[in-house]
């Protein structure tokens, strides 16, 4: 019996790390805009419920939204980027076998758990609740691909509580016959007419076909789909479909790491690893999290767990840009006398790279204007985006990004910590003053 | 004379393909894993393919997570040469741990001034007496979380404010529990 997986995913992520600090968000159609209030990123289910459509344009969709009263917010990646590090951290308690796949997704190998998976998968989502205020749903299920399924049963039926188990072939099957190809992972449009082309219509044929077949009249990648669907796992984390909203490299490492120059190569090397699937997708971005951490299952060691985002101020798919600002950002938190087990590195905000061009700087930047962007960097790092900026860009026309909607980064910024005032109930006097009172009124000071 | 047939013998190309082979008898974990390896569906370094083929004899031990990562080091360990961290002092749960920022006069009685940063703390489960962020009707407020009677009352620790009772009208809910309160002089 393979060792069965779970898919945790957040549901609408950057939306709930909003309502987290503004609960009046909750219940309302809220929708998130790209860098630059561009077009719509993210959607709560308020929002999609009213028709907004992601990738919608914010300036053309403006006066619609103030009317139906959807609440907007630009993108806060910072604060997203915590809050994913926090809901990590908090999954890494459930299993020693964490896979981070996106900002707001992953896997979990659940060995041992076999007899209790479903009251610990609860367990896991409200603790996750209590802990970040992050509402997650779970799929569990002996591979990837079917775990993608489950978790999709999870998060649309309310009524199995946010968990879903598609652990035997008969269950397995009523939740692919309800499912379209497009709904499965790795499955685009043009697959799926690939498929259809092959007689293959529904997930249910998928899981029937041959794999030798597919392979032959299709890929390898379809073959092991086959193979995932019918309950064998063979794919492995570099083998899944790379996320759209973010990018992870991350692994746990073999044996503790305690020297700078070990931390700062695998750091480099997983920021090596995202910056190449990040260009596959021809993507580029200027906004990445590291993040290290101990070995929680040794609580006799030293523990220290951090994360840093980095922003850099033109995003670029260029490896030896993103390698450098991970290790700048690798430098704010690595501390010395720990035994890290694991470190990571997620690219947020990932933008065609074809819009990137005309940028303030080009791919062949004098050793000049290098350092002057080394500096920069380390600034906006440092003391926020945009503390640094040009007079002059390239094809955007104003170097400050429009940001109108953002919310503080709660979690970031000594100065924009949640504020906790009086409220007006607890403000109302008291309906009499007791005889025993010593306020400080005039009397008390006269005696 | 014996005439050398082309007829008979083995048929061109026939024969086991694929080089030498023997006949091994494998315990079926193995060789459901032998067998995928050579339909090519298995990749001879693709590890998940042996997490199928391990057999646990040893029943692994789920981990629980009351006692959460990234806590104080047992008071048995010498660590003395370290230099204090704030971190330890003021963070058990890193994952669940917020700062917010005081602005409101209703808890100066407990040592809560305007411009302090509370250090809370979700993962902790209020107790009477308890020190909470609480939302009221959707707004946030910091109170003493007291039971009183089989109720829940918030109280203020300034006699200038009210204390707040629960009741199914006025909805609670704990958004965390206060630790610490940090003032810079």
């Amino acid at each position: 019996m393979a060792v069965p997986l779970a898919l945790v995913d957040c549901n609408n992520f950057y939306a709930s790390c909003e309502r987290v600090f503004q609960p009046g968000l909750r219940g309302q159609p809220v929708v998130v805009l790209s860098n630059n209030d561009g077009c719509v990123i993210a959607r709560s289910n308020e929002a999609k419920a009213l028709g907004v459509e992601m990738g919608a344009p914010w300036h053309l969709h403006k006066d619609r939204f103030a009317r139906t009263g959807i609440i907007v917010r630009s993108s806060n990646y910072t604060l997203y980027g915590d809050m994913s590090a926090r809901v990590m951290r908090t999954l890494g308690g459930f299993t020693p076998d964490l896979e981070i796949y996106s900002i707001d997704e992953a896997f979990l190998g659940l060995a041992g758990f076999e007899d209790r998976l479903e009251a610990h998968a609860r367990d896991l989502r409200a603790t996750v609740l209590q802990w970040t205020g992050i509402p997650v749903s779970v799929g569990i299920a002996p591979t990837k691909t079917l775990a993608k399924a489950a978790n999709r049963m999870a998060k649309k039926d309310p009524a199995p509580g946010g968990v879903a188990l598609l652990l035997t072939a008969a269950a397995q099957e009523a939740a692919l016959a309800r499912m379209e190809l497009t709904d499965l992972w790795g499955v685009a449009r043009r697959t799926a007419e690939k498929l259809t082309a092959l007689g293959i219509t529904t997930p249910l044929q998928l899981r029937q076909a041959d794999p030798q077949f597919l392979r032959e009249r299709l890929s390898i990648v379809m073959a092991r789909m086959v193979h995932e669907l019918r309950g064998t796992p063979c794919l492995g984390l570099e083998e899944v479909t790379p996320d759209r909203k973010s990018i992870v490299a991350s692994r746990s490492f073999g044996r503790p790491v305690t020297l700078p120059a070990e931390m700062a190569e695998a750091v480099a090397a997983y920021a090596s690893r995202a910056a190449e699937k990040m260009r596959r997708q021809q993507l580029a971005t200027a906004n990445l999290v590291v993040f290290v951490e101990t070995n929680r299952f040794r609580p006799g060691d030293p523990q220290h767990c951090a994360n840093q985002s980095v922003q850099l101020p033109v995003a670029t798919a260029d490896t030896g840009k993103l390698i450098a600002a991970a290790l700048r950002g690798l430098a704010t938190i690595w501390r010395a006398g720990f035994s890290y087990k694991k470190a990571g590195v997620m690219f947020l905000d990932l933008v065609p790279a074809a819009d990137v061009q005309g940028g303030l700087f080009d791919a062949t930047d004098s050793p000049a204007r290098q350092r002057l962007m080394g500096t920069v960097d380390r600034l906006n790092a440092r003391y926020g985006r945009d503390t640094v900026s040009f007079a002059r860009s390239g094809r955007r026309r104003a170097w400050k990004l429009r940001s109108a909607h953002h919310s503080p980064r709660y979690t970031t910024a000594w100065d924009e910590l949640l504020t906790v005032r009086d409220t007006r109930r607890d403000q109302s006097p008291p309906p009499s003053v007791p005889p025993h009172f010593h306020g400080r009124n005039d009397e008390d000071h006269r005696q | 004379m014996i005439k050398r047939s082309s007829h008979g013998g083995a048929r061109q190309g026939a024969g086991r393909k694929g080089g030498p082979s023997e006949v091994v008898r494998l315990p079926l974990p193995v060789a459901n894993l032998a067998r995928r390896l050579k339909s090519g569906v298995l990749r001879a370094g693709d590890i998940n393919g042996f997490l199928d083929v391990e057999t646990r004899t040893s029943i692994a031990v789920p981990l629980m997570t009351s006692t959460a990562a990234c806590g104080f080091p047992s008071p048995a360990d010498d660590y003395l040469d370290r230099p204090l961290d704030f971190n330890e002092l003021l963070v058990q749960n890193p994952a669940a741990t917020f700062a917010v920022r005081i602005a409101g006069e209703s808890m100066t009685g407990a040592g809560l001034f305007p411009g302090d940063v509370a250090v809370v703390d979700r993962s902790l489960t209020p107790v009477n007496g308890s020190i909470v962020l609480a939302l009221i009707d959707g707004e946030f407020t910091i109170k003493r979380y007291c039971l009183v009677d089989g109720g829940i009352v918030l109280l203020a620790e300034n006699p200038r404010f009210m204390n707040i009772e629960i009741s199914a009208e006025v909805g609670l809910e704990v958004w965390g529990v206060v630790k610490h309160a940090i003032r810079m002089l």
